[in-house]
């Protein structure tokens, strides 16, 4: 009875859910929203060597809270570079549908790329936490970085050709 | 009790009127061209639920065979429900090949996770009734439902991660369904438990006019989305050469300093 009971309330929020996203949709991120990435940084913080020697330079309790701080600002910079890629392809949706087809094949390549720098991000997260709680662990997020980079390119080339703003100076 | 059989079949008959309105719709607007399996989805919910209405009033056919013909009613419409969500999908991938691959397979774990889910509520929940079929029916038409609820969720959800875009016809398409497949697996849950089998008490019916109630609505969306002018998104409206920009993007003056620093940077 309780099982159903829940199951019956469960139910009844599908629907909100469901008109609450929907909702979200028609509110597109702006341009406004684009966050500097500093990738250099990033793949310092990603790096095997650099991990490597704070391992053998500081005590353990400290490496690992220094690691945890360290894949901490890992997740913000590739949660800053999902959010990026989610304002450019709400910029490349509109180029998409130009006459021109040089600017609508660029624009479908930054949309590819957005969408894999979104997908990588997806997978990387949950294995940065898990490597926060368990600091030693070796992780990769190599492709988050290459991904962002090539999406900065993307960009370029998009807006020789689409009034792309300042976008490519603010990535 | 008198009262409230009256307003449930008034609401029933208003359900099904609608939905023949709504295959009415779809066919004037040839809606069929561009979503094939939702208009066999209408022409079945709404004929199927024409021919369950004729057999309540046929003094020809007995509880049994009402019974069964709302189980085929319902578990015809459940099944091509799941095939329109499955289609939409698929179709809206075709056009994202970077994100097809892990879309699919996030597809079949999350309908691999569902289908365990409501398999371990048949076990710890089964479904009462006075006879095998309805107990089996009940059991069913739950997983189906919570199956299509999970399988909306996701996509959803899904949908809004990676940004991809609706258009304004499947986005009702979609809503319509949720809010018709939340309510059926609702009314389910609360009949399996409260409602022994197909007795006709207080709780029965209010949980059939609950449930066409909330039909009335998901059709009433449906109607909504298909007369409404399909909607064009502003960024639709650009054309190339044209002072009409989207609304987010600004004409740059004076890029080439920002080019020539990502150049340099890429150098």
């Amino acid at each position: 009875m309780t099982l159903s009971i829940i199951l019956a309330i469960l139910a009844l929020t599908v629907p909100f859910i469901i008109i609450r996203v929907g909702k979200r949709r028609a509110i597109a991120p702006r341009i406004e929203h684009i966050r500097s990435v500093d990738l250099r940084a990033f793949r310092n913080l990603m790096d095997p060597e650099e991990e490597e020697y704070l391992r053998r330079k500081l005590p353990p309790a400290e490496f690992r809270r220094i690691q945890r701080e360290r894949l901490r600002t890992a997740v913000e910079y590739i949660q800053c570079a999902a959010s990026n890629a989610a304002v450019l392809m709400n910029l490349a949706e509109a180029a998409r549908r130009s006459p021109d087809p040089a600017t609508a094949q660029a624009a479908v390549k930054l949309i590819d790329n957005a969408v894999r720098l979104r997908s990588y991000a997806l997978q990387a997260i949950p294995k940065l936490y898990l490597a926060m709680m368990f600091p030693g662990r070796r992780i990769s997020s190599a492709r988050v970085a290459d991904s962002y980079e090539l999406m900065t390119r993307q960009v370029v080339l998009l807006g020789l050709q689409y009034p792309t703003g300042e976008i490519s100076g603010s990535l | 009790m008198l009262l409230l059989t009256q307003v449930w079949r008034i609401v029933w008959y208003a359900r099904v009127t609608l939905s023949l309105i709504l295959f009415l719709v779809v066919i004037i607007r040839k809606t069929y061209r561009e979503f094939p399996l939702f208009s066999i989805h209408s022409a079945w919910f709404a004929l199927a639920g024409a021919a369950v209405l004729a057999v309540d009033h046929s003094p020809r056919f007995d509880g049994h065979q009402y019974f069964a013909a709302v189980a085929i009613s319902n578990g015809g419409e459940a099944v091509l429900a799941v095939a329109i969500i499955y289609q939409m999908f698929t179709q809206r991938l075709k056009q994202y090949p970077a994100v097809r691959n892990l879309g699919n397979a996030a597809y079949r774990v999350s309908t691999l996770l569902l289908v365990v889910v409501a398999v371990a509520l048949a076990w710890f929940s089964p479904g009462l009734g006075p006879g095998q079929w309805t107990s089996i029916y009940s059991v069913i038409d739950r997983t189906v439902r919570l199956l299509q609820c999970g399988q909306l969720l996701f996509l959803f959800l899904f949908f809004r991660y990676f940004r991809l875009s609706w258009r304004s016809r499947a986005f009702g398409i979609a809503v319509g369904l949720g809010i018709l497949s939340s309510s059926s697996l609702a009314v389910n849950a609360i009949r399996s438990q409260a409602v022994p089998g197909h007795t006709m008490t207080f709780t029965w019916y209010l949980l059939a006019l609950a449930s066409d109630a909330t039909s009335i609505i998901a059709v009433a969306v449906w109607l909504t989305y298909f007369l409404a002018p399909e909607r064009v998104p502003p960024e639709d409206t650009f054309k190339s050469g044209d002072d009409s920009h989207p609304p987010d993007s600004k004409l740059p003056e004076h890029d080439l300093e920002t080019w020539n620093r990502e150049l340099q940077r890429l150098l």
